[in-house]
C-alpha cells in the first residue's frame, strides 16, 4: 500500500511539474515563460518555412511544392473570405496567422514541447486581440456612430447584454482553447505516466493532432464569425 | 499553474510580429502569385472571346461576300447569254445580207455574161448568114444588091429574136 501511494504521489508530482508554466530564463528581472520561448521557436519555424516555400514562385507552370502551398494558403484565404466578405478581406492575413500559430502550437506537443496554448497568458492574449479586432472591424465599417448604435441593436433593451458580450466573447474564446489544450495535455501526461508504451499513440493522434487542429479551426472560425456579425449593416 | 503576468504582453507582441512576418513572407507572395495567375487567365479569356468575336464577324462578312458573288455570277452569266444571243442574231442577219448580196451579184454577172454571149452569137450568126447569102448570090447579084439584102435579113432575124426574148 505504501509503495503504491508513493507511486501515485510521484505521478502527481510529475504531472504538477509538467503543468507548471516554467520561467525558462529571465532578462533584466523579467521572467520569460516557457510558452513565450516556444512561441519564438514556432515563429522562427513558420517564417523560415514561409521563406523557403515561397522561393521562385512562378505564374506559369508551378511546381508541386508551389501548387500545394497555393492550395493551402488559397484555401485558408477563401475559407475566411467566404465568412467575412469583401469588407473583411483586410483582416484575413491576421486570421491566417492566428490559425497557423494556434494549429502549430496545439500539435507541437508531439515534438515534446509544451504547447504555448496551454499557458493562460497566450490564450488570453489571443482572445484579447480577437475581441479588439472584432470591435475594430465593426468600428471601421460603420464609423463611431454606427459602432455605438450597434450596442442598442436590435432593441435598446439588449444594451447590457451587448456590453456583456464584449467580455463574454473573449472569455469563451480564451477558455475554450485553454481548457481543451490543457485537458488534452493532462490526459496525455497521465497516460504517458501510467502506460508509456504504445497506448498513448492513438490517444495522441486524437488529443494532439485532431483536437488541436479542431480548436485552432474553432478559434479562428468564431473570431471571423463574430467579425462578420459585427460588420453586418442593416 | 495559472499565472497571468507580463508574458501576456510578450505574447501579444509575438503575435503582432508573427503577423507582420507571415504577411510579408507568406500571404503576400502566394496571394500575389494567385492573383497574377487569375489576372492572366482573365486576360487570356478576354483575348479568346475577342478573337472569337472577330472570327465570327469575318465569317459573316465572307458569307455575305460569297452570297453577293453568287448573285453576281448569275448576273454575269445572264448578261453573257443575252450578249451571245444578240451577237448570234447579228451574225445571222449579216450572213443573210451577205448571202443576198452575193446572190444578186452572181445573178447580175450571169446576166451580163449571157448578154455578151448573145451578142457574140448574133455576130457569128450574122457572119454565117452573110457568107451563105454571099455564096448564093455571088454570081447573080452585084455588090449593091448584096448589101441591101444583108440589111433586110439582119433586120428580120434580129427583130424576131428580140420579140422572142421579150
Amino acid at each position: 500500500m505504501r509503495k503504491e501511494g508513493s507511486y501515485t504521489d510521484s505521478i502527481i508530482e510529475n504531472l504538477v511539474e509538467e503543468l507548471e508554466c516554467e520561467t525558462v530564463f529571465t532578462i533584466g528581472g523579467i521572467g520569460i515563460a516557457e510558452s513565450v520561448a516556444v512561441t519564438w521557436i514556432i515563429m522562427a519555424v513558420l517564417v523560415l518555412a514561409s521563406v523557403l516555400l515561397t522561393r521562385n514562385l512562378k505564374v506559369e507552370n508551378p511546381g508541386k511544392r508551389q501548387l500545394a502551398l497555393e492550395s493551402a494558403v488559397g484555401g485558408l484565404f477563401h475559407f475566411f473570405d467566404d465568412i467575412l466578405g469583401k469588407d473583411g478581406r483586410r483582416y484575413i492575413p491576421y486570421l491566417m496567422t492566428v490559425a497557423l500559430y494556434i494549429g502549430v502550437s496545439n500539435i507541437i506537443g508531439i515534438f515534446g514541447f509544451k504547447p504555448p496554448t496551454k499557458d493562460l497568458n497566450v490564450t488570453i492574449a489571443l482572445a484579447v486581440m480577437s475581441i479588439v479586432l472584432i470591435e475594430y472591424s465593426g468600428f471601421h465599417k460603420k464609423g463611431l456612430k454606427g459602432f455605438i448604435r450597434s450596442f442598442i441593436e436590435p432593441v435598446p433593451v439588449l444594451l447590457p447584454i451587448n456590453i456583456m458580450e464584449l467580455f463574454i466573447k473573449p472569455v469563451s474564446l480564451c477558455m475554450r482553447l485553454f481548457g481543451n489544450i490543457l485537458g488534452a495535455f493532462v490526459i496525455m501526461e497521465l497516460l504517458k505516466a501510467v502506460v508509456p508504451v504504445f497506448v498513448p499513440i492513438p490517444f495522441s493522434v486524437y488529443f494532439d493532432l485532431f483536437d488541436g487542429l479542431i480548436q485552432a479551426y474553432v478559434f479562428v472560425f468564431l473570431t471571423s464569425l463574430f467579425m462578420s456579425e459585427q460588420m453586418e449593416t442593416e | 499553474m495559472l499565472r497571468i503576468d507580463l508574458n501576456l504582453l510578450f505574447t501579444v507582441i509575438n503575435l503582432i510580429v508573427l503577423f507582420l512576418l507571415l504577411r510579408r513572407f507568406l500571404v503576400k507572395p502566394v496571394m500575389g502569385i494567385i492573383e497574377k495567375r487569375e489576372a492572366m487567365i482573365q486576360s487570356q479569356l478576354a483575348d479568346a472571346s475577342a478573337a472569337e468575336q472577330k472570327a465570327n464577324e469575318l465569317k459573316a462578312q465572307y458569307e455575305t461576300a460569297l452570297a453577293g458573288a453568287d448573285g453576281e455570277a448569275e448576273q454575269i452569266i445572264a448578261r453573257a447569254k443575252d450578249r451571245a444571243k444578240a451577237e448570234q442574231e447579228h451574225i445571222l442577219e449579216a450572213a443573210n445580207q451577205e448571202a443576198g448580196k452575193i446572190m444578186k451579184e452572181a445573178k447580175a454577172a450571169i446576166e451580163l455574161e449571157r448578154e455578151q454571149e448573145m451578142k457574140k452569137l448574133q455576130n457569128q450568126v450574122a457572119g454565117l448568114a452573110l457568107n451563105a447569102v454571099e455564096k448564093v448570090l455571088s454570081e447573080q447579084l452585084d455588090e449593091e444588091e448584096n448589101s441591101s439584102l444583108y440589111d433586110r435579113f439582119l433586120k428580120e432575124t434580129g427583130g424576131t429574136y428580140d420579140t422572142n426574148r421579150a
